[in-house]
């Protein structure tokens, strides 16, 4: 019996077009989703069709597989129910619990052989024309099979169980959907956290599709392995496979003995009562009664617009599976907002409000699906229920009846909204945050357009469209919640990255600053959201004008222009908001894209590599170097512009006579003159694309010549920008903050910008990189610096005026502090010669003071973020006085730490000064040692930055980073465990531990050994640090500092190579030591 | 008052073509649409209440072009569906006072007056504050006339109206609809003979998308005047009656097989004369009908 249900089911299925359709969708996705996560691993070594993709991809189910398991899995039982089948089926002489195994088995088996088509499409790539022929490996069928039987096949059975035990007891598909959508957010809530805060184990065996754990694993493989191995089935991935795999036969057991003919063939609500019929003779005539006064004006359809959308509200928010669905999401909000952290690296955070309005994103896809179900629900409940025979034929327009679903809609989502602000404000008081609350921001986040209620009507009226255009149920919940989806994953792959390709979409809404706030994203925003009304008020218009009134049309009617649905205002109005969408587009891509705000990374790509091809023969070329700088900078926060006046020293360092003075600039950056001992240059090179200028001096600059040049700039940001690589940061409204380079002009060739990722670089048809660093032996590199290769040690003054509100900040003493004329000015002198890694700045502060010996120390941070002030004035007071003791003196008598939004990063320390992104502390809940100790030892490092800065020549060759970077960390390291011991030590050694394990598999080129350390983000700061700590544990924290003094103090004017310092370490380190060090040093190995 | 309708045709995308230039002038009173199961009778009511578009003809009520104004007719229109549901959530009451509101009783005491009333005509006021979700199939369908009667409609479409109810509901409809047909155009479509019989003063007969007859039910009945014969045979005689008579009809009668045959003269001594019946004529309409298509 079960044989003959299956094969029955099985060739009923399979005759079927629209299974080849599936099929056909799942080998696009096989192709789709290996380039996605091929893009995602950025090693230039990895093949496309590495096994390891092939795993990830088959763990990951993927989205087309799960929105067609949803589609097809609950048919084979629910059809009996929806066509009415199940009367005279159930009646036959079949065993009923065999009948349901064999539509459970077929329904499974079924998802089984349709997911072949994902394996066909992930074994077919490499004859899919994505990516040249050498990026394929063979296809490497028993690893795919591996992965198909391991992860795919587990993974489809959850997914129908869970599917089946839903529908057997509930009788009612939906409730098969939910159980598999909700499922899927789970697997995206854990793949999203693991990326952010690293594979827990909670996170590996709880996840439902073993993606977390896979990741664990494949993360851990060589590349050899990655691109051929199998995947070990090992640790987290055994329980998951277990935990899931029991659960799945859990729910089919239950399903099992639930199912009967006779409780699942009952009719959906058929437990109610039917009520008693009773006959009361009627004698009074109907004509008597029939005489009512009719009225049709525009005024009354205005009425039974407001009275339908009422009755429509309440429709969808009476029924007590909405109050249970409202119940179970604002749990959820609950427990996120108590237990979120909205900087996973720091910790837990004060209850600020902007880590309360994270929900509506965490939860977006989520809530966002539920919202375009339930639209189209509502859309189609006439035609659900079967009335609409009855309400097709009233006298109502089709706009009275449609669009008052849509305004019970848009009154639901904002039930929706504002339930999740309730709850944000009453955990934001629970936690005592009542006085960080921000209503303003409250209300912007939750109820506006970013991400919140106004989004969720925007989607609704696309779902509106959708039904109108299709006028078909499923069709319109597939079509809706499939382009959702769509856009959702084009952006989460990188295939989409311009905001003006993501319905409903604003930019900058996960770029919130506690200090910056939105920046010029509000601007985007307003005009973004614009543009998507727009369209929305034609999705509305179109969905009235094409929905089917009665039977369906066909599509000529439909789209006839003499369709009666709108009247001429009405289509009038399609056509003008459509032409206004297409003004506002244009508006935001000559503001965005035209202006030059934002470039797509493959444009930037492109650009890049033109730069270098075109101008790589600068490298070649002597070009003079900043070496004193005196500046005039004003800064106009409001405008987001700065004006400023360079008076700057040249010197050719050079054997060699310069005669063109070659200038690169920034975006935003104009050079309005250049003078020469006062005379004008002439231009001589304009390239405006690649912003290379070049200048004829006036007077050549012979070997070891100087000569004064003063610079006239000004940088203006014109229109505005989408959410992407560059916020735009170092003018904003608040918390500008630039590096110099960012204002002056870089001479002569730009190095930052060539291509540092090998794969992007070979793309390009540029040579591959054996290190992003000059080689250790290169003389020319040998003479620089790592902080800017055009400058030698720079000294200067810098005056710079910001808005009165604000402070203007620069490196160097502070010489003088005045306000008049609404403008604050200070003054900044660099004495003595310093790395030319300079910042600027400009924000709202509020500044207290400490001291430390002979050292000054002022702290300026957010006034909103008093809470760790202290912490970070004791850190910097201890890390001066140890830096006194032990390592002969902090170079500064006065030092400036502050607060900075996060887009530029999150560490800087350049002459008297010091910055800390507002992530990485200034918020962070202390309580915790780990978080005190995590704040404590960024901020020491720093000090020692300083304190290397100031007394040592670094070589801009490999290694560089190893004593800018590490050697700085290995003494905050030192300086932690003194001051809070070695279990605050242990704490922060863990977190990079973890870090590199997050980001070390991700390494785009080849991960060189430390020595030859080359600038990766998990190198020095993380794993080189530990691997200092490691050495200084070995030959004692003494003679280590003993080394690094008498290294830096012996020819203090030479250019200093790490090497060398490993050297002298390594001589110092036990013979029974040393092949453990060189195991550290030497060869690249994992922590 | 008078329902014009011109050379209708209209071809599904299937290919069935379910109306073949039918034309029908029906005027005040119960006008009685007869035809098989798939004749064309619903797509023929759908196309008259709007919901659907024919491919080519004319529809006039009262002046009122339908097909250009579908919105118009809507205005004077009642409508019962062959098939259809309520909202389950919500009373009957609820329910007509939302669709006496969308049929333009816009006084909130006229709506109430008007629901109550027709509520007690069809017998729902005692469970008018009670869900639809609770209602039998009899109750729904009482529903459904109830709505279909809201706003006091000149063109009264019921699509198969008494299927489900039981015979003394069924009596109750007949009579309600007698009523309105007093002032009113009133079409009947259904594929009960005695519904039209009873309660119709014209009607037409429907058959593969065309109008096969129309006229009055005792006209139609009175034109086989003499020429209706009838026999009890054994079963078994069945196919050879058929083969040399025009069998119209046959059914079973205290076991015995009763055939009806028609023709000119007595068919044979065994035959007794029967007094035509509409239902004879239909069945003698439909056989001369599939002769011909065959």
């Amino acid at each position: 019996m079960i044989l003959k249900i299956i094969t029955y089911e099985l060739r009923k299925r399979f005759t079927s077009w629209i299974t080849l359709l599936f099929f056909a969708m799942l080998i696009f996705q096989g192709f789709w989703y290996t380039k996605g996560f091929f893009d995602y691993y950025p090693n230039d070594g990895l093949l496309m069709n590495a096994t390891a993709i092939g795993y990830m991809n088959l763990s990951a189910c993927g989205m087309l597989m799960i929105i067609i398991v949803a589609i097809v899995t609950g048919t084979a039982l629910h059809k009996d129910l929806q066509y009415g089948t199940g009367q005279w089926v159930y009646a036959l002489p079949v065993k009923e619990k065999s009948f349901y195994v064999g539509r459970f088995l077929s329904s499974f088996l079924f998802n089984v052989l349709l997911a072949l088509g994902y394996v066909v499409g992930i074994a077919l790539l490499p004859y899919s024309g994505i990516g040249e022929p050498d990026r394929f490996g063979a296809i490497p069928w028993g690893q795919i099979l591996h992965g198909f039987f391991l992860l795919t096949v587990p993974n489809l059975f959850l997914l129908t169980s869970l599917f089946f035990v839903a529908l057997v007891f509930t009788r009612r598909l939906a409730a098969g959907y939910l159980v598999v959508f909700g499922t899927v957010i789970a697997f995206l809530l854990m793949q999203t956290v693991s990326e952010a805060s690293g594979i827990t184990p909670a996170l590996a065996i709880g996840d439902p599709f073993g993606y977390v754990s896979t990741d664990g694993l494949t993360g851990q493989m060589s590349l050899e392995e990655r691109n051929f191995g199998y995947l070990p089935f090992t640790g987290y991935l055994v329980l998951n496979r277990a935990l899931w795999f029991s659960i799945a036969i859990v729910a089919f057991l239950l399903s099992y003995f639930k199912f009967s003919f006779k409780s699942f063939g009952n009719k959906v609500g058929s437990k109610k009562k039917t009520l008693k019929d009773v006959y009361v003779a009627q004698t009074e005539s109907l004509k008597a009664t029939l005489i009512p006064k009719l009225s049709f004006s525009t005024g009354d359809f205005i009425k039974k617009l407001w009275t339908l959308a009422k009755l429509e509200f309440q429709n969808i928010t009476r029924p007590m599976s909405f109050k249970m669905i409202i119940g179970i999401i604002v749990l959820m909000e609950i427990l996120q907002s108590l237990m979120w952290n909205a900087s996973f690296y720091i910790g837990p955070t004060m209850p600020l409000t902007s880590t309360m309005t994270l929900f509506r994103l965490s939860f977006g896809v989520f809530i966002m699906m539920l919202i375009i179900i339930w639209s189209g629900e509502l859309f189609f409940k006439d035609r659900v229920v079967k009335i609409s025979a009855i309400t097709d034929t009233l006298p109502v327009p089709v706009w009275v009846t449609q669009f008052s679903r849509f305004l019970a809609l848009a009154g639901m989502a904002f039930i929706l909204a504002f339930s999740f602000m309730a709850v944000g404000v009453i955990v934001q008081v629970l936690k005592g945050g009542a006085s960080l609350m921000e209503v303003g921001l409250f209300a912007y986040d939750m109820l506006g357009y970013n991400w919140g209620w106004l989004t969720y009507v925007l989607w609704i009226a696309v779902v509106f469209f959708i039904a109108g255009l299709t006028g078909n149920r499923f069709l319109t919940h597939i079509l809706s919640v499939g382009s959702f989806l769509l856009i959702i994953l084009a952006f989460e792959l990188g295939l989409a990255e311009q905001v003006i390709f993501a319905y409903a979409a604003v930019p900058g809404l996960e770029d919130y600053s506690e200090i910056s706030e939105y920046g010029i994203w509000y601007t985007s925003a307003v005009w973004y959201f614009l543009m998507w009304t727009v369209a929305a008020i034609t999705f509305v218009l179109l969905g009235i004008y094409l929905w089917d009134r009665g039977a369906g049309k066909s599509w000529l009617t439909k789209l006839s222009l003499r369709g009666k649905q709108l009247n001429l205002m009405g289509k009038v109005g399609i056509f003008a908001a459509l032409i206004a969408f297409f003004v506002l587009q244009s508006f935001i891509v000559k503001n965005v894209n035209k202006k030059g705000n934002f470039i797509p990374s493959a444009t930037l790509e492109e650009l890049d590599a033109t730069y270098e091809r075109t101008y790589g023969y600068l490298a070649e070329r002597a070009h003079p170097k900043y070496a004193h700088l005196d500046l005039q900078f004003n800064f106009y926060p409001e405008k987001r512009k700065a004006s400023y006046v360079a008076d700057v020293l040249l010197i050719n360092p050079s054997d060699r006579r310069i005669d063109t003075l070659f200038l690169n600039t920034k975006h935003a950056v104009a050079i309005n003159s250049v003078y020469q001992e006062g005379e004008m240059l002439q231009v001589v090179r304009r390239d405006s694309v690649q912003r290379v200028f070049g200048f004829a001096l006036s007077k050549p600059m012979f070997p070891k010549d100087t000569a004064l040049v003063k610079l006239k700039m000004v940088k203006d940001y014109k229109g505005f920008t989408q959410s992407g690589a560059d916020p735009q940061a170092d003018l904003m409204a608040n918390g500008s903050f630039g590096a110099i380079a960012e204002y002056l002009p870089v001479i002569g060739y730009d190095s930052g910008r060539e291509l540092d990722e090998n794969r992007v670089r070979y793309d390009q048809g540029l040579a591959k990189w054996e290190s992003r660093y000059p080689e250790i032996r290169d003389t020319k590199a040998l003479m620089e610096n790592p902080f800017a290769p055009d400058a030698l040690r720079v000294t200067g003054s810098i005056t710079i005026s910001t808005s009165e509100n604000q402070v203007p900040f620069a490196p160097g003493r502070l010489l003088s502090t005045s306000t008049k004329k609404g403008r604050t000015s200070r003054t900044y002198e660099i004495g003595s010669p310093t790395y030319f890694n300079w910042y600027l700045g400009s924000a709202k502060v509020a500044q207290k003071t400490f001291n430390s010996g002979k050292t000054g120390i002022s702290v300026y941070a957010s006034p909103k973020h008093p809470f760790n002030i202290d912490l970070y004035g004791k850190a910097l007071e201890k890390g001066i006085d140890y830096l006194n003791n032990a390592f002969g003196g902090y170079p500064y008598e006065e030092v400036r730490l502050l607060e900075i939004p996060f887009y530029q990063g999150e560490f800087f320390a350049y002459p008297n000064s010091i910055a800390i992104s507002e992530r990485e502390g200034w918020y962070a809940d202390t309580t915790g040692m780990k978080e005190r100790a995590y704040i404590f030892q960024s901020t020491v490092t720093q000090l020692a930055k300083h304190w290397i800065q100031h007394n040592v020549n670094i070589a801009n060759v490999q290694g560089a980073e190893m004593l800018s970077v590490a050697l700085p960390e290995s003494i905050g390291l030192q300086i932690l465990e003194k001051e809070m011991g070695q279990e605050a030590l242990e704490q922060v050694i863990e977190k990079k531990r973890d870090y590199v394990g997050l980001h070390q598999a991700n390494e785009p080129n080849k991960e060189p050994p430390l020595i030859y350390a080359d600038g990766a983000d998990y190198l020095e700061p993380h794993k080189g640090a530990i691997a200092l700590n490691r050495l200084q544990n070995i030959i004692g924290r003494e003679k280590y500092n003993r080394v690094i003094l008498d290294f830096i103090q012996k020819k203090p004017e030479e250019q200093k190579v790490f090497l060398d310092l490993y050297q002298k370490l390594l001589d110092a380190v036990p013979l029974a030591e040393k092949e453990k060090v060189a195991d550290l040093f030497e060869r690249v190995n994992i922590l | 008052m008078k329902l014009e309708i011109k050379n209708l045709s209209k071809t599904y995308p299937n290919g069935v073509q379910a109306l073949k230039n039918v034309s029908l002038s029906i005027g005040k009173g119960m006008f009685g649409l007869l035809g098989q199961n798939g004749a064309g009778k619903s797509t023929l009511m759908r196309t008259i209440a709007t919901l659907q578009d024919p491919d080519a003809g004319e529809i006039d009520f009262n002046g009122i072009d339908v097909l250009k104004n579908p919105e118009e007719l809507r205005k004077v229109l009642g409508y019962l569906p062959q098939e259809f549901g309520v909202y389950p959530n919500v009373s009957a009451k609820e329910l007509l006072l939302h669709i006496a509101d969308m049929k333009g009783i816009t006084h909130p005491g006229e709506r109430k007056d008007q629901v109550e009333a027709l509520l007690q005509r069809v017998n729902l006021y005692n469970v008018k504050d009670k869900k639809l979700s609770g209602y039998s199939g009899g109750m729904k369908q009482r529903f459904g006339i109830a709505q279909a009667l809201l706003a006091n409609p000149q063109l009264i479409i019921v699509d198969e109206p008494t299927a489900g109810l039981d015979p003394m509901e069924r009596n109750r409809f007949y009579n309600l609809l007698s009523e309105l047909g007093e002032n009113s155009v009133v079409i009947l479509s259904t594929h009960i003979v005695e519904d039209v019989s009873t309660l119709c003063n014209d009607m037409a007969i429907i058959g593969d998308g065309e109008v096969l007859l129309t006229g009055s039910p005792s006209e139609i009945e009175t034109s086989l005047n003499g020429k209706v014969w009838e026999k009890q045979i054994d079963k078994s005689e069945y196919i050879g009656h058929k083969d040399r008579y025009k069998v119209i009809s046959n059914h079973f009668h205290l076991g015995r097989m009763l055939v009806t045959v028609v023709s000119e003269d007595m068919p044979d001594s065994d035959f007794y004369r029967k007094s035509p019946e509409l239902e004879d004529a239909y069945f003698n309409l439909l056989y001369d009908h599939q002769k011909i298509t065959a």
